[in-house]
């Protein structure tokens, strides 16, 4: 159904009419509520046509999911903008879900706190949260579910609800604030958050060491326990493999975790931003490839490595946060599949990127195993007219 | 012997059934005092299948079910009238350790601390350290999420749950999350973590190990009073420290904890004492010291003391630890209430709480998670006096009508339970309660877990009925 029958029906609504590209299904419209009012009397009309949306932000991650069921319209959060409470001496925020990291990162940053989101810049509070991915700094920042201590959600009736608050430690009621993140907005779209942010680090240091192929996961799951350690990339180049490291926090404890690592692995100065290189390579997917990403335990994290590079994929991993990511070329897709699921053994894989025609018939959430019915349940019991995100998600829900 | 019981006996063995009224008084409240609810039968599973016996035994006899731990809830959450109570006391196995993974998979009846006892040998520690942590079980921790001195870094239960084994309202088994933390699906790990026994039994969790600290350094800090100690307080967190924890004992309470078994050589005349402890790179430590030390001089400190040794350590911290304990000299009673306010509002919250126990006529002290702006208000009673219970009650209630104004919520760790779930709607809409009972209802459909607990009966306005919450009765009398 055109998002035309809506005309005249939901208020301040910009709509860009230019088709966007969701893995395959051309979506024809784009819908820009002015605000979380706005949402939630689109959804509520849309719901009661039988119409679907796709809640986006800046749509950088607008790929990320299995292949759309149906879709309507884009449904934007990218108006919904600006922090509106920011107490510096609190250290918590409140922020729009339409606002850009970089953005938010420079307003708190500018009173010494840093935003425990570890994504692109460009990418949107709300969409790293319905995501619920991560760069490597979680693994000295947390993760996103973490961060959050209240979300202000618009679900699929229009209804608009609250979770959470924005005290730094809450157990008022079942915290569906851990349900939203990372559902991809299938239960609700995300038009809020109070965040937790933490202080900013006096000090960070980036640090390289060169390893053999053969010793790359040990060094790294070594290193990766280290105080004062951020991030750890173990990354594969032309020049070998490589660990890279980011320490943060006081000076003197960098310090001398640097100097430790220099004299103890041999490792080598190196730019943040060469570090911050690195650990960017994890977004990025060419046309004629596929993105695997496995949680696989440290025990196995050495024999899930070299099942993936001798199967052929070009590797990354965060040893601290037991994440590899894994590339495989279009023409390798149908053993990547098998091969990751036998590399990931008792552990999770994801498929997040992949050209569409690959995904066609395929989950690209790997396997849920008994929790399949809950989670189908979950779904039914918020949005049971499937209207938010429908066969995108997990169990193509 | 009723059919329900002879099925109960058939699930678990003789010895495990329980349902002579001497043998159900221990299970007539948890922490929380104020009231008693009778089981109908308490059951003492050992293993995952006879928890799943004995709930499908309760779904034929259309009986409801209440899991419980140690019973060290403070929020009567882990009571009900006429239910069958599933004890996991015996549920008790460390199952695995694993330096490697820092994983430990756990029973639902292992003791808190005796997990971190298990596993210091490989220099790693269980983190979540609530203050009943020597007594209470890490399926009571995951039940309510619970907290601790060193939840201000660490932060509470939930981030140290990975996956958990549950038995659902239906008998069927589910395994929730993985050993890495990543799962694919909802999160719900985290929805079951503080969902405090509704949602189904819990009868394994694997948990995160985490490294000891390279060093800790511990400040006691001496304050004219307690609102300068929460203006130090929110002069740390502005100033960016993340110290482990941050502990606030106020003047009654360290008279009572002078007087007792726990002294710990504290000051009485002093207003409040403030504990800090840091941990970290041992490099980064003094720096942070002495900003600490300057910050509490600057908002009045007399004295700051920093623990020379160990014992000096665990001298400082008994006057913490030691606080509930030390409470049982002022009176039969301890009402530990528990709330949460911005930490910037500690301050006028403080006073306005002090107000309201002078106000009642009320023995309130405070001993609370200053650095989480987590209050616990304790109010010494005797039950026995109906005049002061009912003081004690209308006291707590506009406590939480104060925390909730400042922006805060009507609890931080102890649960919602039976004891505040008439006062959700102080907090939440009822479109947001209602998305809560979606949750619910998808893991329990026919409300047989744990009922009558977290959410309020829909459209019930925010009134304290003591009735309801079974405070018409007297426990163990």
């Amino acid at each position: 159904m055109s998002i035309a029958a809506l005309k005249g029906r939901v208020g301040d609504v910009l709509v860009e009419h230019e088709a966007v590209d969701v893995d395959g299904l051309a979506v024809c419209a784009t819908a820009q509520p002015a605000d979380a009012d706005g949402i939630s009397l689109l959804l509520r009309h849309a719901s009661e046509l039988g119409m679907a949306a796709i809640p986006c932000g800046s749509r950088t991650q607008i790929a990320y999911g299995n292949l759309p069921q149906r879709a309507d319209f884009l449904l934007s959060t990218q108006r919904l903008c600006g922090v509106d409470d920011f107490d510096p001496g609190e250290g918590v925020c409140h922020v729009a879900a339409g606002t850009r990291l970089d953005a938010l990162r420079a307003q708190v940053g500018a009173h010494g706190w840093r935003v425990p989101l570890d994504l692109p810049g460009p990418c949107s509070v709300g969409g790293a949260l319905a995501t619920g991915l991560t760069g490597p700094r979680a693994q000295g920042m947390g993760l996103p579910r973490d961060a959050v201590l209240g979300l202000e959600v618009v679900h699929a009736s229009g209804t608009r609800t609250r979770c959470g608050a924005r005290v730094v430690k809450n157990v008022t009621g079942y915290d569906l604030a851990k349900l939203y993140t990372g559902s991809l907005g299938t239960l609700g779209v995300l038009t809020a958050a109070w965040l937790r942010l933490q202080p900013a680090p006096a000090a960070e240091r980036a640090l390289e060491i060169p390893v053999a192929f053969a010793d790359a996961v040990q060094v790294a799951l070594e290193v990766s326990g280290a105080a004062s350690l951020q991030a750890c990339v173990l990354s594969t180049t032309r020049q070998g493999p490589r660990v890279w490291v980011e320490l943060a926090g006081d000076a003197p404890g960098v310090e001398a975790r640097a100097r430790a690592l220099i004299r103890d692995y041999a490792a080598r100065e190196a730019e943040l931003a060469d570090f911050e290189e690195v650990a960017q390579c994890q977004h990025g997917c060419g046309e004629r490839e596929l993105r695997f990403r496995l949680a696989v335990p440290p025990r196995q994290l050495a024999s899930a490595w070299s099942l993936l590079a001798r199967a052929g994929a070009r590797l990354l991993a965060h040893p601290g946060l037991s994440l590899v990511y894994a590339w495989f070329g279009v023409d390798a897709a149908e053993s990547a599949f098998v091969e990751v699921a036998e590399a990931a053994g008792a552990g999770q894989w994801w498929c997040e990127a992949a050209p569409s025609r690959i995904k066609q018939g395929r989950d690209v959430f790997g396997d849920m195993g008994s929790r399949l019915p809950l989670v189908r349940a979950l779904k039914h019991s918020f949005d049971a007219d499937a209207v938010l995100n429908p066969g995108r998600f997990a169990g193509r829900i | 012997m009723s059919a329900l019981l002879r099925d109960l006996e058939s699930a678990v063995g003789i010895g495990g059934c329980l349902w002579r009224p001497e043998e159900l008084l221990p299970y007539e409240c948890d922490g929380l005092t104020l009231g008693s609810q009778q089981a109908a039968a308490v059951v003492l599973p050992r293993s995952r299948e006879e928890v799943q016996a004995v709930v499908r035994a309760c779904r034929r006899h259309r009986v409801s079910f209440v899991p419980r731990g140690a019973g060290t809830g403070l929020s009567g959450g882990a009571v009900a009238h006429a239910a069958v109570v599933i004890e996991c006391s015996r549920m008790d196995r460390i199952r695995e350790v694993d330096a490697v993974d820092r994983v430990a998979v756990v029973e639902p009846g292992v003791v808190n601390a005796d997990l971190s006892k298990a596993v210091v040998h490989l220099g790693l520690h269980y983190a979540p350290d609530p203050s009943s942590q020597l007594a209470c079980t890490l399926g009571g921790n995951f039940a309510e999420n619970s907290g601790g001195p060193h939840t201000l870094k660490y932060g509470a239960t939930s981030r140290h749950v990975l996956g958990l084994e549950l038995v659902l309202p239906d008998g069927e088994v589910v395994e929730l999350g993985s050993r890495t933390g990543f799962a694919t699906g909802y999160d719900l790990v985290g929805a079951v973590v503080g969902s405090e026994g509704t949602l189904g039994v819990v009868t394994a969790g694997t948990v995160r190990l985490t490294a000891i600290p390279e060093a800790v350094e511990t400040l006691l800090a001496i304050f004219p009073d307690v609102v300068s100690a929460c203006r130090a307080v929110t002069g740390i967190i502005r100033k960016g420290l993340l110290p482990a924890a941050l502990e606030i004992v106020d003047q009654r309470t360290i008279r009572a904890v002078e007087a007792s078994v726990y002294a710990a050589g504290l000051p009485t005349d002093a207003g409040a004492v403030l504990l800090v402890e840091i941990d970290g790179p041992a490099e980064d430590l003094a720096g942070q010291v002495e900003a600490v030390r300057g910050l509490c001089a600057s908002e009045g400190a007399s004295r700051v003391d920093v623990a020379r040794d160990d014992a000096e350590r665990q001298r400082f911290w008994r006057a913490r630890k030691g606080a509930f304990g030390a409470m049982g000299r002022l009176a039969p009673d301890l009402y530990v209430h528990d709330a949460v306010v911005p930490r910037a509002r500690l301050p006028e919250v403080l006073d306005a709480v002090c107000e309201i126990g002078d106000r009642y006529r009320l023995k309130l002290s405070n001993v609370f998670h200053a650095g989480d702006g987590n209050l616990h208000p304790n109010i010494s009673f005797d039950r026995r006096d109906a005049d002061e219970l009912a003081r004690v009650l209308a006291a707590g209630e506009e406590i939480l009508r104060t925390c909730v104004a400042a922006g805060g919520v009507i609890t931080g760790e102890h649960g919602v339970g039976s004891e505040k779930r008439d006062f959700m709607g102080l907090v939440f809409s009822e479109d947001d309660l209602d998305a809560m009972r979606r949750l619910r209802s998808v893991f329990d459909p026919d409300a047989v877990c744990n009922p009558d607990k977290v959410l309020p009966t829909p459209h019930f306005c925010a009134e304290a009925n003591p009735k309801a919450r079974g405070y018409d009765r007297v426990p163990f009398e």
